[in-house]
């Protein structure tokens, strides 16, 4: 399916004084893995909560599976699934109650899925919800969501406090259900490695304000890690491309983050720091966002990159 | 479980080294025409990937003629002759490039590398 | 619908614990009421531990409203964004209409029904079960709406219980200030006649439903908190407002026509002011000025047989040579001791009369012998002009009543009165040495869609033969209401729609059997009549005054 499941417009939210996300500008495109990252308090929650209708925004909007989020109803919420560490799951209800009462409002429920699901993640049927581990909770949240397909799946840091071995099945319970069908993911995570394998499109969001979003395969490829050995114990030259980031030397050798590599950058490197060997090593995506939240530190936060 | 040997690097494009992988394991035998080949919901279970990555794999490699889809009875390995030299050399480049850098980093010359190479080759040899 | 019948049916399945104990205490409620059995069983601590338990009961009614409605509407709260079904399909009209359809039917319905049967087998007539219904319904219905209210502007119990006990203690304290600032001395010269009015209850119950509705549509769809409060709040000043100034009463008993029983110009007023009684006025608010009432025997001549007189208004000027005056009127009706006046209290007057010229036996020491305050004077307003004859002129408001015999029932169980809705039955006789004593169960309805007076009742025995009647003492035993939530509690106390009362009768007195009574043998009794007179308000009138050279200080 072409377009996009998700576009937001200069979304803005603001709580009393502080704007927790401020013109947010973006697109999910269909069948995309977008992955939302950020560290504490960048407001990837607030702007997860934008997109379900559980905050309405200040300014700006931001439209779901083609509908404005103020306006989403039962049949757009029909085809979304949510997960979310600060939603709690009715705890009275035992697990297969709680399937139970959500299987007739979902005309999509799958109930073979929702049962090979179950299987995958050991849940215990007839245990009360309150009584599940925290893993267990969110296995069973997530079954509660996958269990109808949904066009739309959001994650809001799905994987937080948990062990390894569950968020293992987790994921294999995220990808059991992707696949032929027309599918798309949203997960916000302060943890990227566990993403990276898995998303193809990336955001990054920091203090509120959208630092980029753009696929994860054009960032690979513009972002390399330069080392150059220089011939002399120089100070760095004072003017350095705007794109080379966080640019430092101790000996004869040079570092810097080159955030807009391209075949030709060769001849870039090479007028600054002539006659000199330069190794290019590849970043991944968690030394990526280490290197852009460092330069928002230094630097000042409207730089764009 | 995966019927040929990959081991992710972060940083490089995913896409590219799967390939890489399963060109590598059909050089090697390790993967013989005919034999069964992952679908593409396994394929990104299994190595944890974006399933539109797992696609993309599964359909260059259908496009180089790699593979074969059939209807009703998945995918398997397209009879195909062996690699030639050629190509086995092509699929080593990575790795030589890899090498030639660290050596002439160290100062060391061809015939160093050389020796170097034929030494290490030698043991093994013995197991 | 067969969704609704879903959600229902979890909301159910979640709370058929407390569901069940709240039908359990409606009908344990119920029968303790309509059972009298408070007052007929014979051990004192029983009856004791009975009436705690209905007081229990009613309490535990009340708990139990206000914990399941807060249970039932959080279970899918309205405030913050954590809640689990905000990002599923579930449509919000059928949610808020599945949580209005539970509370009717599993908690207004069973009250309703109970209340109902209860008071079938009380002998209410048909016409009245149909009038009682309605008024269930808007009570219980108002009550439980504005618990839902509160619920769902609260996100969770612990908030709803401490909103909750906020506004009442704020409603507590509005009641308060109010009643502490009008309350000034002006206020007590009149005490108005109160034909019941039940305009205004009918209307603000209208309104609460209809604002409650209001609120709770605006927040299931908008989930606004603090926009639904505000309309809340408005809605409630609304409230207060037209129902404390509702212009119409479409809900009001009749004013009964004097006119044509009583012909105000034939009632002579005559004042003995030979003998003044005076004292203190005793006021609530020490920092005011002290006072006196003045009252004197005012005797009313001129009405007919069976009718009383009551001063319910007093408009007094006094005014002396040097030209200073009195106006005010404290209190109305002085309470004078037996020896200061020995006549017959008007009331028994028209008591006598009604029962046809008997002689009337009664215990002195309670018989009321009350004489109208003519006018209140500051201290040393009172002892510069004491003893000084003034002009006096006043003008008299009086209500009237008609005291007229409703029943005579022979003295025995199971005799019976029965009028529509109401009945009075004698459930035991117990002879004693020198008397007897009577247990009685009246049981009558008070509609509000149908709203009377009620009139004062006065029991008697009587001996035809002997032409003598006497006073009966009476213990009230056991007064039984139902509540309909909070409403009922707090707004009319007292006035239940269906009041069971047991009486205790004696007869008589030990004093009365020293004097001149037949001892109360089986013949007696066989002749002797248990009767009641009613004396239900009849109209009012007014009458002017004029005493010249009346002197305030007569000792």
């Amino acid at each position: 399916m072409i377009g996009n499941a998700i576009e937001a417009e200069g979304l803005t939210r603001r709580f009393g004084r502080k704007l927790a996300v401020s013109g947010l500008s973006f697109r999910v495109p269909h069948g995309s893995l977008f992955a939302l990252l950020g560290p504490n308090g960048a407001g990837k929650t607030t702007a997860i909560k934008l997109l379900m209708n559980l905050l309405e925004p200040t300014r700006g909007n931001v439209r779901v599976l083609g509908t404005d989020s103020t306006r989403l109803g039962p049949s757009e919420l029909a085809q979304i699934g949510y997960v979310s560490e600060n939603q709690r799951l009715p705890g009275w209800m035992t697990v297969a109650e709680l399937l139970a009462y959500l299987r007739p409002l979902y005309p999509s429920w799958n109930e073979a899925f929702c049962r090979n699901l179950l299987g995958g993640f050991s849940l215990p049927l007839n245990e009360k919800i309150k009584n599940l581990s925290r893993g267990m909770k969110v296995k069973a949240a997530l079954l509660s969501s996958l269990a109808y397909r949904p066009r739309l799946l959001v994650l809001d840091e799905p994987f937080s406090g948990l062990d390894p071995l569950v968020r293992e099945e987790l994921i294999r319970g995220v990808l059991e259900w992707a696949g032929e069908e027309s599918w798309t993911v949203l997960i916000s995570s302060q943890d990227v490695d566990e993403i990276e394998r898995l998303a193809d499109w990336v955001a990054f969001l920091d203090a509120g304000n959208l630092v980029l979003a753009e696929p994860v395969a054009e960032l690979e490829a513009r972002f390399r890690r330069v080392e150059v050995i220089t011939g002399d114990e120089a100070p760095l030259p004072a003017a350095l491309p705007a794109a080379w980031l966080q640019a430092a030397k101790a000996g004869r050798t040079v570092r810097f983050v080159d955030s807009r590599y391209s075949p030709a950058s060769g001849e870039a490197i090479a007028a600054v720091f002539p006659n000199c060997a330069v190794t290019l090593f590849p970043m991944s995506l968690r030394e990526v966002f280490l290197t852009l939240a460092r330069n928002r530190r230094s630097t000042s936060p409207s730089l764009e990159v | 479980m995966l019927p040929f040997t990959v081991e992710l690097r972060s940083g490089l494009p995913l896409f590219g080294q799967v390939v890489y992988a399963v060109k590598k394991a059909l050089a090697s035998g390790q993967l013989r025409p005919g034999d069964r080949f992952p679908s593409v919901r396994t394929l990104s279970q299994e190595l944890k990937i974006n399933p539109n990555t797992a696609h993309k794999v599964i359909a260059t490699l259908v496009h180089e003629g790699l593979l074969d889809v059939q209807p009703g009875v998945g995918t398997t390995v397209a009879k195909v002759a062996a690699a030639t030299i050629p190509q086995r050399n092509a699929l080593l480049g990575d790795e030589v490039e890899r090498l030639v850098v660290e050596a002439k980093r160290l100062g060391l010359e061809l015939e160093d590398l050389l020796q170097a190479a034929r030494r290490q080759w030698d043991r093994m040899q013995k197991e | 619908m067969v969704r609704l019948w879903h959600y229902l049916a979890k909301d159910l399945r979640r709370l058929r614990l407390l569901v069940a104990l709240w039908a359990l205490v409606v009908a344990a409620e119920t029968i303790l009421a309509g059972s009298g059995a408070v007052a007929r069983v014979e051990d004192l601590r029983l009856q004791e531990a009975l009436q705690i338990l209905a007081s229990l009961l009613s309490l535990l009614k009340l708990m139990l409203a206000c914990v399941i409605v807060p249970l039932l509407i959080q279970e899918e709260p309205l405030v913050g964004t954590e809640a689990f079904w905000l990002t599923r399909p579930i449509p919000r009209g059928t949610l808020l209409l599945s949580k209005l359809s539970f509370v009717g039917a599993f908690m207004i319905v069973p009250a309703l029904v109970a209340e109902l049967a209860l008071m079938a087998t009380s002998g209410v007539t048909t016409r009245h079960l149909l009038l009682a219904a309605p008024e269930i319904l808007l009570k219980e219905l108002a009550w439980f709406l504005f618990l839902a209210v509160l619920a769902s502007l609260t996100p969770n119990f612990a908030r709803f219980a401490l909103v909750g006990a906020a506004l009442l203690a704020a409603l507590v304290l509005l009641g308060l200030t109010l009643a502490l600032v009008l309350s000034s001395e002006e206020v007590r010269a009149e005490i108005p006649v109160p034909v019941p009015d039940s305009s205004p209850v009918v209307v603000a119950l209208l309104l609460i439903i209809a604002v409650s509705l209001w609120v709770l549509g605006h927040q299931y769809r908008t989930r606004k908190t603090w926009r639904s409060a505000a309309l809340a709040l408005v809605g409630a000043f609304l409230v207060l407002l037209l129902s404390d100034y509702w212009p119409w009463p479409f809900l009001k008993a009749e004013e009964p026509r004097l006119e044509a029983r009583l012909d105000p110009q034939a009632v002579r007023l005559a004042a003995d002011i030979g003998k003044t009684w005076v004292s203190d006025m005793f006021s609530l608010r020490r920092k005011r000025r002290a006072q006196k009432n003045v009252a004197a025997r005012l005797r009313i001549q001129g009405l007919p047989a069976a009718y009383a007189a009551t001063p319910v208004a007093i408009r007094p000027r006094l005014e002396f040579a040097d030209g200073s005056a009195a106006q005010e009127v404290g209190d109305l009706l002085l309470s004078v001791p037996p020896d200061v006046d020995p006549s017959e209290p008007l009331e028994f007057s028209a008591l006598r009369q009604a029962l046809g010229g008997l002689r009337l036996h009664y215990d002195e020491r309670f018989r009321p012998s009350m004489w109208p305050v003519f006018v209140t004077v500051d201290d040393e307003f009172f002892s510069r002009h004491g003893k000084e004859p003034g002009e006096y002129s006043a003008d008299f408001v009086f209500r009237v009543d008609r005291y007229q015999v409703v029943c005579r029932l022979p003295l025995r169980p199971g005799a019976r009165y029965d009028n529509g809705s109401e009945h009075v039955v004698v459930t035991d006789v117990l002879r004693q040495s020198e008397g007897c004593t009577v247990i009685l169960r009246e049981s009558n309805v008070n509609v509000l869609l149908e709203p009377r007076m009620r009139p004062t009742t006065r029991y008697l025995f009587v001996n035809p033969g002997a032409n003598e009647a006497a006073l009966a003492r009476e213990f009230p035993l056991q007064a039984s209401a139902l509540h309909a939530g909070l409403w009922d509690m707090t707004m009319e106390p007292g006035t239940a729609r269906l009041m069971i009362r047991y009486l205790e009768l004696r007869f008589p007195e030990e004093r009365l059997a020293r004097k001149e009574l037949p001892p109360i043998n089986e013949s007696w009794l066989s002749q002797g009549q248990l009767v009641r007179i009613d004396a239900p308000y009849a109209g009012r009138f007014s009458k002017p005054l004029r005493v010249p050279g009346f002197r305030m200080d007569t000792r």
